[in-house]
Formats: structure tokens, C-alpha cells, sequence
């Protein structure tokens, strides 16, 4: 009697749920998710960024995915000279009417990355600018700060990916990004072949990229001194090519592992057009400041294996990459999510250790009495850096099909020269709904 | 200029005013008619709100129809022996099928469907011999699947298939409802009251804003009998969902013996001494169904386990 009586709880109770979950749409596979991130340095930059993500899976197995992104920086950036114990005195160069500087931060930037987690590094050199026809001061003993700098960028993209036999899938994309002195386009194409019923799947990916920068005030002249300013053109642009290779091994219900190789080579403009490298006469003294000069190839390489874990319901993410250039830049990042699920809230905190070493071409200053060397670079994004990320995400499941997070994440950093080293706050709400 | 627009509309559903204020909308889906009956004041509602149900039958009868190719049905009954990747509705309504594996001790099972093909219980024809049910039944058992909803996705061994027949009916029923109760909330109807009937397996809710007001007339429902001496009995109900197990056209006579159409998973025959036919009453459509063909799998225990159960029923 009592059998009967708990079969037919436990089946109302399966009823319920299979119900109520489904009071949730599936008519529609579209997924959405907004988010908005705040970012700020202490003293230094403050980023806003609003996203919009659109995910569909048609009946078929496709996928589309589309995102519009919009980043809106502001505050003061280093521009790569060294501190001195006298008053510095910048001009910055700039179109006419061109009120503002533009620059990124290697902290904003490198927080950004922890999003892609298989082909990129920490460092990226590439997308950063200033100008403004304007003098600034910077007092003994401070980091020189370019003061006033914003940027606002545009970035859309769209992938789609489509299954062509019941192991093979093809995908495409493309995505385009534009600041006011900054475009890039890019497309990609990729091909997934699964085997082992299912449970191995290798992934080749090729990648190109364009990108074309309008600096304000035109190209500086390499190792053009700030009290002679000269450009040597208006624009400059930059090729990358990009594959990957990819395995993800399914090892149990449980456990996936990643492994990905990728490697890139970019040719053209990788020069900062508004880093600046303070020039020292023989007593040590500042004699001068010269626009810095990066080499105009670079071929970087990385591995990537990242393992993701189920265990008593909740979920483990490892992951730690390894990246190595032919600037000699080198840097290791370790990555630790746990993923705590209780009901319909999850906790989830998040750890992340990244050290790099410097460019071979990196400086901190240059001195009058030396010949002047090839390529050289006083960008602290080039130099040694060891940064460590805390934080911690908590999600809620509103229902039907609704979810809601929040995250707040501390960022902190420090370098051989003093601009490297800076303490940055990330928070982030995310809503996610399915209709 | 206001017109009045009859159902001149080129529809794949009709509309009928049955009643003051009642209207009927019909269609076929699920190789079944179906019914919607809506207790509201404006045509123009009643007609969205039949739009609404077939386009949600529709939806899932094309999405888990094994009579279709291209559906994830399809894709999971012809993958080889490999992992199929799975909707998260699929994975849904699998942990549901797994839920009545394991609540039926075996006796629900949704890999059983092979079985159709030695036992045809429409032509009313000869039964198998027990060396063919010896070669099918390797192929059934939902306990030789592999199905992973934590990464959602399942891994049927080769030969092996899978059928929603028995769940799929209902659960389109209660979510129908769900959908006119979404689209009545959106066009704004303050008072309307539904019933969904799609061959049978029924579901109605009312809505009034007073729950002690008893002013809502229930649905009221009549159970077919199999014996025509009989008269129909008619059941009232406001809110809820009714299902019948069973077919009395459905079943297999041979030298003096029945055969019921529900088979036992385990022996590949028949169960025994099953009624024609059981109805139920529940909470909900897919309540009242599993209800039913969970009692009806128990052979001659059937009505014990009803009555075990609290169980609100009308056996034949």
C-alpha cells in the first residue's frame, strides 16, 4: 500500500518538474545574454562595457551566434616614459579638433582575456592609441600618465556552424571592430571531426585578420624626438594569420579535457603610435623623449589544456596555457573556477595567476651616448609582469529559462617598471534568457 | 468599415461557436483529432488562442514524431552506435522516461517500441512465436542505454531504438494548455476557462480572479464505453487532466484468447488479465497517462494499485 502510494508521489513529483521545466519556451532556440562590466584601475583607467550575445541552434544542428559589443574607456594611461625626480613636461600629438587621447589598459585588456580561453595570451600590444594636441605635467616621483584619454569601440561578430555529415562540422565567421583610430576586420573558417562514437573531437581552425590604424596626428617617425616631431605617413596596417588545432577528449561522464595548439604570425605596423621611451643624455638626465619602434613581424605560439570536472554536483574548471614569441616574450597563466551549486544558486570562485617575460626589445630608457637600437619599447605591457586575479561569481536561475549573475573580481599587477604596477576592480552583472 | 470575418480564413485548424461564449477550434495532429474548447467573450481571441495550441502539437509532433527524418528521434534511432547530442526538452522528457523505468520496475520502457514490429495489433492478426520475441528482445531495455543528462546527450547500442509513443501525447496535452494559458495572459483575457483534448487524453483549467467563487461551470466530460448496452457515464471537471490507457479496438484475438496491446518489456507478451481500458483522473494530462499505463502494466493488480494510489479512476 505504501508502495503505491510513494510510486505515485515520486511520478507526480517527475510530472511536476518535467512541466515546469517546460513551462520554459523551446518553440524557439533563441538564447540571449546581456552583460554589462564595469572596469577600473585605481588612479587610472574606468571601462564600461555593455554586450549583447544572440545564440540560435536550429532543429538541423546548426548554430548561429552573433554579439555586439561596445567599450567605453576613460582616465589616465601611462605612456611609457620613466619617472624622474624633475618636472615632466608631454605634448601629445593630435589631429586639429581632436579633443581626446585614446590608449588601452594592459590590466582592462588582459581581464578581457580570460573570456577566450584557447588561442589567445595576456599580452596584447595591438590596439591602443593616444593624441590630442595638448602639454601635460607630471610631478617628481610620479608614473607619467597621459591624463585625460578615451576610447570608445565597436565590435560585432558573427559565427555560424553547421553539421555537413553526423561527424564532420564546418563553421565561418567574421567579425569587425572600429575605434576612432582603430579597424579591424577579421574571418575565419573551421572544420570539427568527431570520432570514437563521439567521445574525441579534433578541431582545425584558420583565422585572418586585418587591422588599420589611423593614429591622431599621423604615424610618428620611429625614434622621433617628442621637441621634432615627425610622420612618416597617416596610416598603417597589420596581417595576422591564425590556425589552431584541437582536441577535446571526453574521458567519462564527468570529465572533458582540452588540448589546443595554436600559432600566428602577423607582419606590418605593431608599434605603438602614442608610446613614447624617455632619452638620457651622459649625466643621466633627460634629454629627450623618442617614439618607440617595434619590429614589424612577430610569430607567436601557444599551448593550452584545460580540464573540466563534475564531481558531487558541482563543476571544477582547470585550465593553464603557455605562450612563446619570437620577441622572446614567454607567459604561463593558471586558471581555477569551482563552480558550487546549490538549488538555484550557484557560487563560483575564481582564481588566476599570470606571469610573462619581457620582450627582448623592451627598455626603460634609452641613453644619448648609445647607438640607437633597432627596435625598442618602454611599453610596461612588454616587460616583466606578474598579475593575480580573485574573484567570485553568483548566479541565480530566475526560471523559466531566465538567469541572472553577478560578478566582482580583484585584479593585481606588478612589473619591472613602476606604471606596471597597479590594483583594478571588475564587476559584471549578466542576464541570460532563453525565448 | 467592421466586418465580421466567418472562418473564411485559408486555416489548418477550424473554429465553430458551440455555445454562448464557448467556441470549439479542431485539427489533426498525433494521428489523433484535437480539440481545443475556449470559454472566452471575443472570436478574435478564441481564434488566436487556436492558432496558439496547433502550433505547439504541431511543433511537438514534428520534434519527436518517429515517423519523421529529421528529427532528433530520428537522429538518436539512426546514430550508429555513436553519442547523440540532446536538446535540452529532449533531455527533459529522457530523465522523465528514465524516472517511469525505474518507478515501473522496468515495465515502462521506451525501447520496447521494437516490438511492434512482431505484435500488430490493428490488423488483429496472428501472434508471434516465441523464437521471434527471442530475437527482439536483446534490443529492448532502457538499462542497456547510456544516457548522460549531465552533459545531455545519449548513446543507444546499435539495433536499439526509441519511441516517446507512450508519453508524448500527454505531455503535448498539458503543454498545449500552457501555451493558451501564456497567449490568454498576453492578450489579456481576464476570465477564460480551456480544455485540450487531443484524442482523448484531456486537460481544462478555468481562471477566475475569486477563488471561493463557485460560479464556473466545470467541463463536462464523456468516457466512452465499450459495451453499448452501457450508458456513457459523464465526468465533471473544472480543473485537471484525464487519460485512458487501453483501446478496446486495439488488441489481438487468438484461439479464444486475448492479447492486450500493453506488452510486457521483460517477456515480450502481453500482459495479462490488463483491462480494456483505464481512465484516470490527475492533476495533470501526463499525470493521469502514466497513471494509467502504469496500472494497466500490472496485469491483474491494476485496480489494487489505483486504489492503493488514491487514485481517481474508471476501469472497463
Amino acid at each position: 500500500m505504501q508502495l503505491a502510494k510513494k510510486k505515485r508521489w515520486i511520478l507526480a513529483s517527475a510530472v511536476g518538474s518535467l512541466l515546469s521545466t517546460q513551462s520554459r519556451a523551446y518553440g524557439a532556440d533563441w538564447q540571449a545574454e546581456t552583460a554589462y562590466r564595469y572596469y577600473s584601475e585605481t588612479d587610472r583607467v574606468t571601462a564600461m562595457e555593455p554586450v549583447l550575445k544572440l545564440h540560435k541552434t536550429e532543429s538541423d544542428g546548426s548554430e548561429i551566434d552573433f554579439s555586439i559589443a561596445y567599450d567605453s574607456l576613460s582616465g589616465a594611461s601611462p605612456n611609457g616614459a620613466a619617472v624622474s625626480d624633475e618636472v615632466q613636461t608631454f605634448t601629445s600629438t593630435s589631429g586639429a579638433g581632436a579633443a581626446e587621447t585614446t590608449t588601452a589598459a594592459s590590466g582592462y585588456r588582459s581581464s578581457r582575456d580570460d573570456r577566450d580561453d584557447d588561442d589567445d595570451d595576456d599580452y596584447e600590444g595591438d590596439d591602443e592609441y593616444g593624441g590630442g594636441v595638448r602639454e601635460y605635467t607630471v610631478q617628481p616621483g610620479e608614473i607619467p600618465l597621459d591624463p585625460d584619454f578615451s576610447d570608445d569601440r565597436l565590435s560585432i561578430s558573427l559565427q555560424y556552424s553547421t553539421p555537413a555529415t553526423r561527424t564532420i562540422t564546418t563553421a565561418i565567421g567574421g567579425s569587425y571592430s572600429s575605434e576612432s583610430d582603430y579597424l579591424s576586420m577579421a574571418i575565419n573558417g573551421g572544420l570539427g571531426l568527431s570520432f570514437n562514437r563521439k567521445n574525441t573531437q579534433l578541431g582545425l581552425n584558420l583565422s585572418l585578420a586585418h587591422d588599420e590604424n589611423t593614429p591622431f596626428g599621423g604615424v610618428p617617425t620611429r625614434f622621433s624626438k617628442m621637441s621634432e616631431p615627425s610622420s612618416s605617413g597617416s596610416s598603417e596596417s597589420k596581417t595576422i594569420v591564425e590556425t589552431l588545432i584541437s582536441v577535446t577528449q571526453i574521458l567519462s561522464p564527468n570529465a572533458v579535457v582540452q588540448l589546443n595548439y595554436s600559432a600566428g604570425m602577423s607582419q606590418g605596423y605593431h608599434t605603438d603610435p602614442y608610446k613614447i621611451i624617455t632619452l638620457l643624455d651622459e649625466n643621466l638626465d633627460i634629454l629627450d623623449y623618442v617614439a618607440e619602434n617595434r619590429p614589424d613581424q612577430r610569430t607567436k605560439h601557444s599551448v593550452f589544456s584545460a580540464l573540466k570536472y563534475h564531481a558531487f554536483g558541482d563543476t571544477i574548471d582547470l585550465s593553464y596555457r603557455y605562450m612563446w614569441d619570437d620577441w622572446a616574450i614567454t607567459s604561463t597563466t593558471v586558471d581555477v573556477k569551482y563552480r558550487l551549486n546549490l538549488g538555484n544558486v550557484f557560487i563560483q570562485p575564481h582564481y588566476r595567476h599570470y606571469h610573462q617575460e619581457a620582450a627582448n626589445f623592451y627598455v626603460t630608457q634609452l641613453h644619448s651616448t648609445d647607438d640607437i637600437p633597432d627596435h625598442a619599447s618602454a611599453d610596461y605591457r612588454l616587460g616583466t609582469l606578474t598579475s593575480t586575479t580573485y574573484g567570485v561569481k553568483v548566479g541565480l536561475d530566475l526560471g523559466k529559462q531566465q538567469e541572472i549573475s553577478f560578478r566582482v573580481e580583484s585584479f593585481q599587477q606588478e612589473g619591472e617598471s613602476a606604471a606596471a604596477n597597479l590594483d583594478a576592480v571588475i564587476s559584471q552583472i549578466n542576464y541570460k534568457v532563453a525565448f | 468599415m467592421k466586418t465580421n470575418v466567418q472562418t473564411t480564413k485559408n486555416t489548418p485548424w477550424n473554429i465553430t461557436k458551440v455555445g454562448h461564449n464557448t467556441w470549439r477550434g479542431s485539427f489533426s495532429s498525433m494521428a489523433s483529432p484535437c480539440e481545443i474548447l475556449i470559454n472566452c467573450t471575443r472570436r478574435q481571441h478564441a481564434e488566436s488562442l487556436v492558432e496558439c495550441a496547433y502550433r505547439e502539437a504541431k511543433r511537438i509532433e514534428s520534434k519527436f514524431s518517429r515517423y519523421q527524418e529529421d528529427n532528433i528521434i530520428f537522429r538518436i534511432n539512426n546514430s550508429q552506435g555513436e553519442w547523440v547530442s540532446l536538446d535540452t526538452e529532449t533531455t527533459e522528457i529522457l530523465k522523465f522516461a528514465d524516472q517511469l523505468f525505474q518507478v515501473s520496475e522496468g515495465l515502462f520502457d521506451i525501447s520496447s517500441g521494437v516490438l511492434r514490429r512482431i505484435w500488430n495489433f490493428q490488423t488483429h492478426s496472428s501472434i508471434p512465436t516465441q523464437g521471434m520475441i527471442d530475437n527482439m528482445l536483446p534490443l529492448i531495455g532502457w538499462d542497456k542505454i547510456t544516457f548522460d543528462s549531465d552533459n545531455q546527450r545519449i548513446l543507444l547500442p546499435m539495433g536499439m531504438e526509441i519511441d516517446l509513443g507512450g508519453i508524448g501525447k500527454e505531455y503535448a496535452v498539458d503543454l498545449t494548455l500552457k501555451k493558451i494559458q501564456q497567449m490568454s495572459d498576453s492578450l489579456g483575457i481576464a476570465h477564460g476557462s480551456y480544455l485540450v483534448n487531443f484524442g482523448g487524453d484531456i486537460v481544462c483549467s478555468h481562471k477566475t480572479k475569486d477563488k471561493n467563487k463557485q460560479s464556473e461551470s466545470p467541463w463536462v466530460i464523456g468516457i466512452e464505453t465499450i459495451d453499448s448496452l452501457k450508458t456513457a457515464p459523464a465526468i465533471e471537471l473544472v480543473a485537471g487532466g484525464l487519460a485512458t490507457s487501453g483501446d478496446s479496438r486495439r488488441h489481438i484475438d487468438h484461439e479464444d484468447k486475448r492479447y492486450s496491446h500493453i506488452v510486457n518489456p521483460k517477456t515480450g507478451w502481453p500482459i495479462e488479465h490488463a483491462p480494456h481500458s483505464v481512465t484516470v483522473i490527475a492533476n495533470t494530462c501526463l499525470e493521469a497517462g502514466m497513471l494509467a499505463t502504469l496500472a494497466s502494466l500490472q496485469g491483474r493488480d491494476c485496480e489494487n494499485m489505483l486504489i492503493d494510489s488514491n487514485t481517481c479512476y474508471w476501469i472497463q
